[in-house]
């Protein structure tokens, strides 16, 4: 893998953004919009069909998805001729708990990336909070909708990077802070060290993101199989419109 | 021979000092105090490769960035801008030309409300410690930079002009769609800083050369200041991570702003050295010659001297951060938020009701409103503190800019303050003492004004003496140096039923305001008061005044009539280039049709006899709704209707929400479609006894302090609201005492928190013990995703609730009844 800047042992990741920025909610994303309003089956009448698309067309005409990703090489600790573990770079030190630890384990390089669909959605439901409230509700949960599908692009996208790469290095899932014992606190930090202002990410002293619909959350990348096997596509409820499958990966791969 | 001459900027410090190991996350403050040498370094190479303005390691330097740091804001910029100063020094003794220090001042990195917590107060203090900081240790100049959202640059740029002597200048950050991260528009953005009396403005970061040049050009459109710019060394490559422009590419790029009317050009990220030597050399190719911004000592500019003349002619108007109503054609006033006559806003007004004031700013926006009058005079309420709630309640979810309408200066100062744009002022007269008193507002904001033709012995009767007063208001606001152009004299409409002689002198006081090449505005609707069929009046007459030059028309955008009227106006006056405009309008149009919005009708009665009450509830129909509840009002009371129709047809769509036959949507849908219902009710109690007594208890509900999810709240309350209980709804992120303040005030039987993270708990656990402590007698509940029914009884709260549908069953045995 080298096609990524390296700088000591931290540097930027990119992509080409409009792989990024231009993704938008389909109609594959329905049924995902659907369970974030606690759907289970109830008939459907015309007037909310009508209604959803019209949320989904009104994200998708404010939403702005941006991502940034910094990537740190961690340095091997040989013994004889036997790599016994990865030292983490002093600038991953902020992240505490057990749990992080174990998921990068055996992983040489970490990616710490931070997404956001943007400020005018947040604006955008505000105003439908006070016009219409079953669109601001179901524009909260297509803005949920569309942050996760932006992750999951980026994390296929990644991943099927490192798979064709030369040496077919493998990735871990995501792991955002909040996650186990992994302190929601470090927010402030994190999206110092990936200058999450960079594309208009922020963090309350609270260490709340705003824009609301954000993510930041870390790869781990290991030159062999870590973890579990993926998961059976055929127990997936994704899938018939799997994210990753459409970028030629699965994902636990 | 060129006559153009720019300075030149520095290049991008965190690239450099990262190369000499800043540490990603690190705070470039810190390590500029604990390596002096290393950021001196920096400065000095870049004022070799030819930089004449240098800025200072201080953009982060701000408390709240600092927060937790070892050294503080004093510390962090004194240092930064000594260590500038030294380089500054040995460059000025090395190359006998002076060199400027610049105190780089940042964003603090938080979204201000309503986006983000951080108060626009807030911020303001933040920055001033960076302002008296850098200014006391000696910057020349302030460069404030980087910014996405114009209230937080402003907030900035006052703390600068208030706190310190120097010259400032606003460069801020545009997507290629030339708005900024939070929707800031060039236009706007210039309009907005012009207006505060920065030195110049520009565009830094985010793109390279190529992409900033037409955003650059937009903004020599909209703002006689001259122009900074910044660009970063191009876009990042995909591939690499790297930025894609090397040094002469970079500088080649910049070349191509030669002709606009620029002061200073240099690099932000990812430009080095190189690229400013780069830069350097391309302009002595060029013929631009490279100018110091200090003479001998303090740094003076005034614009002369970089261009054969001052620059005039940019485009003009009024705006909020997105969007601009520019001068030149007939932009409608927007009348309605105005509690004169209107017992509803009042009480809106009186219970800090900001969600009210919204849906009428909303319904006029929608209606077409270019500009919406804000008035919030009001017995029992102070103004001011009122004026500032509103106008950061509406510019939070309205688009079009804002008029301030206040008879007090101190209102007005404080509402243009907070402002994020630039507003009109509504309004002075020909009385010296207001004119005394509004003059240095309207100068120190930048704010356009309205000029009403009276003075303190009234109206007068004849045209030649409303136009007398228009004369010397317009005498005394240029005096004091501002622009003619921002003034829309009023010439007085009187109402045609009692003074019926009168509509004649305001049409020719009108035309000639016109003719004297002032703005025109004028309340319209006052005309025809006390005449029946109302609207013809009104119609008429402002199609009379707009033909005699009023495009500043105040009116009530949500009459058709009066908007078709604009519209029509607008085709035969040649500002609908095309009809286009007119055809959009109606082109969807059924005239036969058109019902006023708001309004039940007949025929949508007719065609839903056949469905009930419970039914329209359950599909969330509204407007059948309220007009079955109507139906049923002929035979049936008030609270009959309420109790034995919509009580029991919410309580059956909650069953089937409990039973998951239906889901959340649509229980909303049902909740809002009673609301309409309800909404109508209580006007007609309303209307009869004049009594308030409709409401079954009063609950005060929030999001507490540090958490912003409020979409959970806004649920609970929405439905609530259709049991008949009285709402007072604090929004979100709200203290503790401002709960408490509001359970005494409003006499709250219950109390809802809502609380979305683990880390917003202890501030949920301070408010319920606030609450115990100051009003025992007050029930709580608490709800949200964290929550559990122990955590809930551990922290002391009377009640968990679920979902919003559990709140129901609480305020039913709070309040007793159903």
């Amino acid at each position: 893998m080298n096609n990524y800047h390296q700088n000591e042992d931290a540097g930027k990741f990119s992509w080409e953004e409009k792989e990024i920025d231009s993704i938008r909610l389909t109609m594959d994303d329905r049924s995902e919009i659907l369970r974030y309003v606690g759907y289970s089956g109830q008939p459907l009448t015309d007037e909310f069909e009508s209604q959803l698309q019209i949320c989904m067309e009104k994200v998708n005409a404010v939403a702005q998805p941006r991502l940034i990703a910094t990537l740190f090489q961690c340095e091997p600790v040989v013994v004889g001729d036997v790599i016994v573990e990865y030292k983490w770079p002093e600038s991953l030190n902020f992240l505490t708990g057990e749990d992080i630890h174990t998921h990068l384990k055996e992983c040489r390089e970490v990616l710490l990336f931070g997404a956001t669909i943007g400020a005018s959605i947040d604006r955008a439901i505000r105003v439908e909070e006070m016009r219409e409230p079953v669109h601001a509700l179901l524009m909260d949960a297509c803005g949920s909708t569309l942050i996760e599908s932006v992750c999951d692009h980026f994390e296929a996208i990644l991943r099927r990077r490192y798979r064709d790469g030369e040496e077919h290095w493998h990735l871990t899932t995501r792991f955002s802070p909040g996650y186990g014992d992994l302190p929601l606190e470090i927010q402030n930090h994190y999206a110092d060290v990936i200058e999450a202002r960079r594309i208009g990410l922020t963090v309350t002293p609270e260490h709340i993101m705003i824009p609301r619909k954000s993510v930041t959350a870390i790869i781990g990348i290991a030159d062999h199989e870590i973890g579990e096997k993926h998961r059976s596509c055929d127990s997936c409820n994704m899938n018939a419109h799997c994210r990753f499958r459409k970028h030629g990966v699965l994902c636990g791969e | 021979m060129s006559n153009q001459k720019f300075t030149i900027l520095d290049g991008g410090m965190g690239t450099m000092l990262q190369a000499a190991g800043l540490a990603p996350g690190e705070h470039p403050e810190v390590f500029g105090y604990e390596h002096p040498d290393v950021v001196r370094d920096v400065h000095k190479k870049y004022i070799d490769a030819g930089s004449r303005v240098i800025y200072a390691n201080t953009f982060g330097g701000n408390p709240r960035k600092l927060e937790g740091c070892p050294i503080d804001t004093e510390i962090a910029v004194s240092t930064a801008v000594s260590t500038a100063r030294e380089a500054a020094k040995q460059g000025e003794e090395m190359y006998h030309e002076p060199v400027a220090v610049a105190l780089d001042v940042g964003p603090i990195g938080e979204l201000l409300e309503p986006l983000g917590t951080v108060s626009f107060e807030d911020a303001y203090e933040s920055y001033k410690e960076t302002m008296i900081a850098g200014a006391g240790a000696g910057a020349d100049l302030v460069v404030i930079e980087t910014f996405t959202d114009l209230l937080d640059a402003k907030a900035a740029a006052l703390a600068a002009l208030e706190n310190t002597d120097l010259p400032v200048w606003v460069t801020m950050t545009f997507e290629q769609n030339g708005r900024t991260f939070t929707g800031t528009s060039i236009a706007a953005f210039a309009l907005t800083m012009e207006a505060l009396g920065v030195k110049a403005v520009g565009i830094n970061c985010s793109l390279g050369p190529n992409e900033i040049l037409p955003l650059a050009r937009e903004l020599s459109e909209w703002t006689n200041l001259p122009i900074v710019i910044k660009p970063n060394a191009g876009l990042p490559d995909p591939e690499t991570g790297e930025y894609r422009l090397g040094a002469e590419d970079f500088a080649e790029q910049m070349m191509q702003y030669k002709g606009l009317p620029l002061i200073a050009m240099g690099g932000c990220c990812g430009t080095n050295p190189d690229y400013i030597r780069a830069l350097y050399a391309q302009m002595q190719q060029n013929d631009i010659a490279r100018i110091p911004l200090t003479g001998s000592g303090a740094y003076q500019f005034d614009g002369t001297g970089l261009f054969t003349e001052p620059r005039t002619g940019a485009r003009r108007g009024i705006c909020s951060s997105t969007n601009v109503a520019e001068y030149g054609g007939v932009r409608v006033i927007g009348e309605r938020l105005n509690p004169t006559g209107k017992k509803k806003f009042q009480q809106a007004l009186l219970d800090h009701d900001m969600d009210y004031i919204c849906k009428i700013a909303l319904e006029e926006e929608e209606a077409g409103a270019d500009i919406l009058d804000v008035n919030v005079g009001v017995p029992g309420a102070d103004e001011k503190t009122l004026m500032v709630e509103v106008v950061k309640a509406l510019q939070g979810v309205i688009s079009v800019p804002l008029q301030i309408d206040s008879a007090e200066a101190d209102v007005v100062e404080a509402a243009l303050r907070v402002y994020a744009g630039r507003a009109i002022v509504n309004s002075v007269n020909a009385d010296d003492e207001r004119l005394d008193a509004f003059l240095p507002v309207l100068k120190k904001y930048g704010a356009a004004t309205v000029g009403l033709c009276l003075d303190e012995d009234g109206i007068p009767e004849t045209a030649e003496g409303r136009i007398e007063k228009a004369k010397y208001i317009t005498k005394r606001v240029t005096e004091y140096g501002i622009p003619k152009s921002d003034i829309l004299i009023d010439c007085l409409t009187l109402t045609v039923s009692a003074q019926q002689n009168q509509a004649i002198e305001t049409l020719k006081a009108l035309r000639a305001v016109h003719e004297m090449g002032l703005h025109a505005c004028l309340g319209v609707s006052n005309i025809s008061f006390g005449l029946p069929a109302r609207s013809h009046i009104t119609e008429n007459f402002l199609i009379q005044a707009m033909q005699c030059g009023l495009d500043f028309p105040i009116i009530n955008p949500n009459v058709l009539a009066l908007m078709d009227a604009v519209a029509s106006f607008k085709v035969l006056s040649m500002e609908d280039v095309n009809c286009e405009s007119y055809i959009a309008r109606f082109a969807n149009r059924n005239e036969k049709t058109i019902v006023q919005q708001g309004t039940g009708t007949a025929e949508s009665q007719a065609s839903n006899a056949e469905m009930n009450i419970e039914e329209a509830v359950l599909k969330g129909l509204k407007n059948e709704t309220r007009a079955l509840a109507e139906k049923l009002l002929e035979t049936h009371t008030e609270e009959e209707v309420i109790n034995k129709e919509l009580i029991p047809a919410l309580d059956h769509v909650g069953e089937l929400y409990e039973k998951q036959v239906i889901f959340l949507p649509q229980l909303i849908s049902s909740a809002n479609a009673a609301t309409a219902a309800f909404d109508m009710i209580k006007e007609r109690i309303h209307a009869k006894d004049d009594g308030e007594n409709v409401s079954s208890g009063t609950i005060v509900i929030c999001t507490v302090k540090g958490d912003i999810h409020d979409i959970g709240k806004n649920i609970v309350k929405v439905i609530l609201e259709n049991y008949g209980y009285r709402m007072i709804d604090l929004g979100r992120d709200v203290p503790p005492e401002k709960v408490v303040e509001a359970a005494v005030t409003h006499k709250a039987g219950l109390v809802g928190l809502s609380a979305l993270m683990t880390t917003t708990l202890p501030a949920m656990e301070e408010t319920i013990e606030a609450l115990h402590r100051e009003v025992p007698e007050v029930k709580i509940m608490v709800g949200g995703a964290v929550l559990t029914p122990e955590f809930a009884q551990k922290m002391g709260a009377d009640y968990y609730c679920v979902d919003a549908r559990a709140s129901v069953a609480v305020a039913k045995e709070v309040f007793g009844g159903a």
